[in-house]
């Protein structure tokens, strides 16, 4: 007896093609090897796949290995082999079957064919980029969506969502949420440092949608901002179609300048270098910048006559004189030796005995006689009471003060004045008659009257004042200092150059009068300040001194409307 | 298209570009308004219009290109007058922002703007460049063809291998059914595949050649068509590679461009909204 081994073939066109061979009954191999009795030709099968044996009246099939096998669908290494069994090897399938004058059948079939090698590469390679998941469409959407969503849409909704139905943006100063505060991403640049602290709040300036800021939002706080020219001389003076934020700039501080305040030259240089051709009515001097000979002497206004304020050049001639009522040498005062003080003997006077910077380092504190002056000249009237002193800028009380000295001394009696009447210097306690108690205080009156001349016009206040009149009408001219020498400037920040001596602007040591006026050149500005191209001095340009909104005119724009600050 | 489109008509739109971007760095040197530059000043909203006209002109391209119907200007024209007008925009659009620069759209836009430019900038050095390289490296053949040898190799190492142990064969087997060229995105553009298991096989090979087996002609024939094919696979692969980086900038370029015309929508409108 045979075993009958039958190979089963599809055809390309249908049909299966069988091709049978016999095998010797005894241990049958399966494999891809040539010596093997079932040949099984795909590379997915080993070698020597399996063997069928006889096995005690039957037969046994046996995988070889690792070989994988499966008998009826289950995976083992081995079993008996019973007709019907089905048997897959690799891509094969094996039947067992009857077959009349043999042991047995065994029918192949090559149930997974290789497949074509071409095909299955490029179905494994991925070639195009379409393939490896990436694609334009819908990354452009969903980047275009994001970005609108955020970028738009949100800050847009935030912006409705804290605005009334009238439009009114009633949330302005309200806790900012994710939602009301998202337009931030719409910030164009930082904002200027005074600003700051409402700045997350958009609407407080920007009021209207596709308006620009109006000139309201900025006068809720600024409200009196002043002009720059007087409106009733100059009809440019209103900057009318101008706004605020015409020339302060927000938003604009990205590289870390304050941009709000332009410091440019050109800013004022525009016009001021040729102001009359703008406004005939000027009487100011054209200014081109801060560079000697285009800029003029400084014009100081001045305390003249009759307290009136004179504002003349500091090269004009005569030179301008400050009438002050006042008599003070500053050569007297500063002599390098010193000066004789009564009780301290010589003493160094320097500036700033007299002279001490007000607090905020910006102007002076007003000299004071009783601070400074006092020490030295002291209102002792008397050198046998150096205890009576009389009181400063009280004339009337002053002459008070001296009657109720002499009077006292008359009635006490006693006095050592040779020009005295004998009753005022009798031994005291000798009491008086009526008539003898009158001559005595007509002759305090008199001495009163008589020392006061001396002292009001000759020894102690004519030292320092202009005095007229005598005989208990003395007239103290009037004292009239200058407070801002130039009040077109802004008030000079001393604090700032204080490594510099006093003297090397104010020439106070060679001033014989107090009518000098020891305000600098502006030649002696102009040794450390130039203008704004220079490269060798300080560059200035005129807001280091001069301010755009003059303090002393009127407001430039009439504030209304509520309150658009917020916080 | 190739370098045709750099040299388009002697440099005419390269000195388009360059007149244009000179025009603005001029008016942008002279130009003093009242405090920073930035784009609000007449010459920062002149900027910005010309700018936002080139972005909407150059988009118009994507559309241009797609229409198979010829019209009056060739579309190497166009492309030449894309490619400069583009960088020009980098001089344009950062005058326009007078180097103010911060973490909001207006900055969003920016950026964007410069990936689209920049990847634009390699699409070009890939236009120009990589066509040359896959000639060279195709050798004649198209990427179809070399798969088909790869294919005809692995049905010969395969008969061969049958004859052999099952050790050969099944690592013949493995990269004949296993072995991919490119893949994914990184396995694409990288022009690697690794752990191919054509590669492993041939050393295998190579090891059973050089060893215990030196006189298996088998195993020789083996180490022959496997090398052969790894040098199939490798040419596949650069091929793959090139085709990819010639491909790559575009899903950048593309969607980018979309989301950049978005933050253009949003800048412009918030600067407007909030005036």
């Amino acid at each position: 007896m045979t075993i009958l081994v039958s190979y089963l073939t599809k055809k390309q066109r249908g049909g299966v093609a069988r091709r049978d061979i016999e095998v010797a009954p005894g241990e049958i191999r399966l494999g891809r090897g040539a010596d093997c009795e079932v040949h099984l030709a795909d590379p997915r099968v080993l070698l020597h796949h399996a063997t069928i044996s006889p096995r005690g009246g039957g037969w046994f099939v046996e995988a070889q290995g690792t070989a994988e096998m499966r008998v009826n669908g289950a995976v083992t290494g081995a079993s008996s082999v019973r007709l019907g069994d089905r048997l897959a090897l690799g891509p094969y399938e094996l039947q067992v079957t009857e077959a009349p004058g043999h042991d047995f059948a065994i029918t192949i079939e090559l149930a997974a064919p290789l497949g074509d090698d071409l095909e299955q590469l490029k179905k494994r390679s991925g070639t195009q980029l379409r393939s490896a998941g990436l694609g334009k469409r819908a990354w452009s959407w969903t980047l275009a969506i994001v970005v609108l969503g955020f970028f738009l849409a949100l800050p847009l909704a935030g912006f409705y969502a804290k605005t009334d139905a009238g439009g009114q943006n009633y949330m302005a100063g309200a806790e900012r949420t994710w939602l009301t505060g998202s337009d931030i991403v719409w910030i164009s640049g930082k904002i200027a440092g005074p600003h700051r602290f409402f700045g997350d709040n958009c609407e407080a300036c920007h009021q209207k949608p596709f308006v620009m800021v109006q000139d309201q939002a900025c006068l809720a706080c600024h409200s009196g901002i002043e002009n720059h020219a007087d409106p009733a001389r100059f009809d440019f003076a209103a900057f009318s179609g101008q706004l605020c934020q015409s020339c302060h700039k927000e938003h604009n501080a990205s590289l870390g300048k304050a941009a709000l305040v332009s410091q440019e030259q050109r800013f004022c240089a525009d016009c001021h270098s040729g102001l009359k051709a703008r406004a005939p009515a000027t009487e100011l001097v054209d200014v081109a910048n801060f560079s000697p000979g285009a800029h003029p002497e400084f014009r100081v206004s001045v305390m003249g006559e009759g307290a009136k304020i004179v504002r003349a050049s500091l090269d004009a001639s005569p030179k301008p004189q400050e009438v002050s009522g006042l008599k003070f040498p500053h050569d007297k005062h500063l002599k390098k030796e010193g000066i004789r003080n009564p009780e301290k003997g010589m003493v160094k006077l320097e500036c700033a005995s007299c002279h001490a910077p007000a607090p905020g380092g910006i102007g002076l504190l007003p000299v004071r006689m009783e601070t400074h002056c006092a020490e030295c000249h002291s209102l002792r009237f008397e050198p046998k009471a150096l205890d009576r002193v009389l009181p400063h800028a009280k004339p009337e009380q002053a002459l008070m003060v001296m009657r109720d000295f002499y009077a006292g001394q008359a009635l006490r009696g006693e006095v050592t004045d040779e020009t005295a009447p004998a009753l005022v210097r009798r031994r005291p306690g000798v009491p008086f008659t009526e008539p003898e108690r009158l001559e005595a205080l007509a002759w305090a009156e008199r001495k009163a009257l008589e020392v006061g001349d001396q002292v009001f016009g000759k020894t102690l206040c004519a030292s320092c004042h202009t005095v007229t009149g005598g005989q208990g009408k003395w007239e103290v001219a009037k004292v009239s200092l200058t407070w801002h020498w130039m009040p077109k400037a802004k008030l000079f920040p001393h604090d700032r150059h204080e490594p510099v001596a006093c003297v090397a602007c104010h020439d106070a040591e060679p001033s014989t009068a107090a009518s000098d006026v020891l305000m600098p050149s502006i030649k002696t500005c102009q040794q450390c300040h130039g203008g704004e191209a220079a490269t060798d001095k300080v560059p200035s340009t005129c807001i280091a001194c001069h301010e755009f909104h003059l303090p002393h005119l009127s407001p430039m724009r009439a504030a209304g409307g509520g309150s658009a600050m917020a916080k | 298209m190739n370098e045709s489109v750099v040299v388009y008509r002697g440099f005419r739109y390269l000195k388009v570009a360059t007149l244009l971007c000179l025009l603005a760095i001029v008016l942008y040197a002279f130009h003093t308004p009242i405090g920073q530059p930035n784009g609000g000043s007449w010459l920062g909203y002149g900027l910005g219009g010309i700018g936002a006209a080139i972005i909407l002109w150059l988009m118009w391209f994507g559309v241009r290109k797609r229409r198979y119907k010829p019209g009056k200007v060739k579309l190497e024209e166009w492309l030449s007058a894309h490619v400069y007008l583009g960088l020009a925009l980098i001089i344009i659009a950062t005058l326009h922002s007078g180097f103010q620069f911060g973490w909001n759209v207006h900055t969003l836009a920016y950026v964007l703007m410069m990936v689209v430019i920049l990847s634009g900038s390699f699409g070009l050095y890939a236009y120009v460049r990589y066509p040359r390289l896959m000639t060279e490296n195709r050798r004649g053949q198209t990427l179809d063809g070399i798969f088909t040898q790869i294919a005809d190799l692995d049905r010969e190492c395969r008969d061969v291998a049958m004859r052999l142990g099952d050790e050969v064969n099944d690592a013949v087997l493995a990269a004949a059914q296993r072995t991919r060229v490119g893949g994914g995105l990184v396995r694409q553009l990288s022009g690697r595949n690794p752990n191919c298991p054509t590669l492993a096989a041939l050393k295998l090979m190579q090891k059973l050649a050089a060893g215990p087996r030196h006189d298996d002609a088998g195993v020789r024939k083996l180490v022959q068509l496997l090398a052969k094919k790894d040098d199939l696979l490798g040419q596949a692969r650069r091929d793959v590679q090139l085709l990819a980086m010639m491909q790559v900038w575009l899903f950048i370029h593309v969607p980018f461009t979309f989301a950049l015309i978005a933050a253009l929508v949003a800048h412009v409108f918030s600067v407007f909204f909030y005036w």
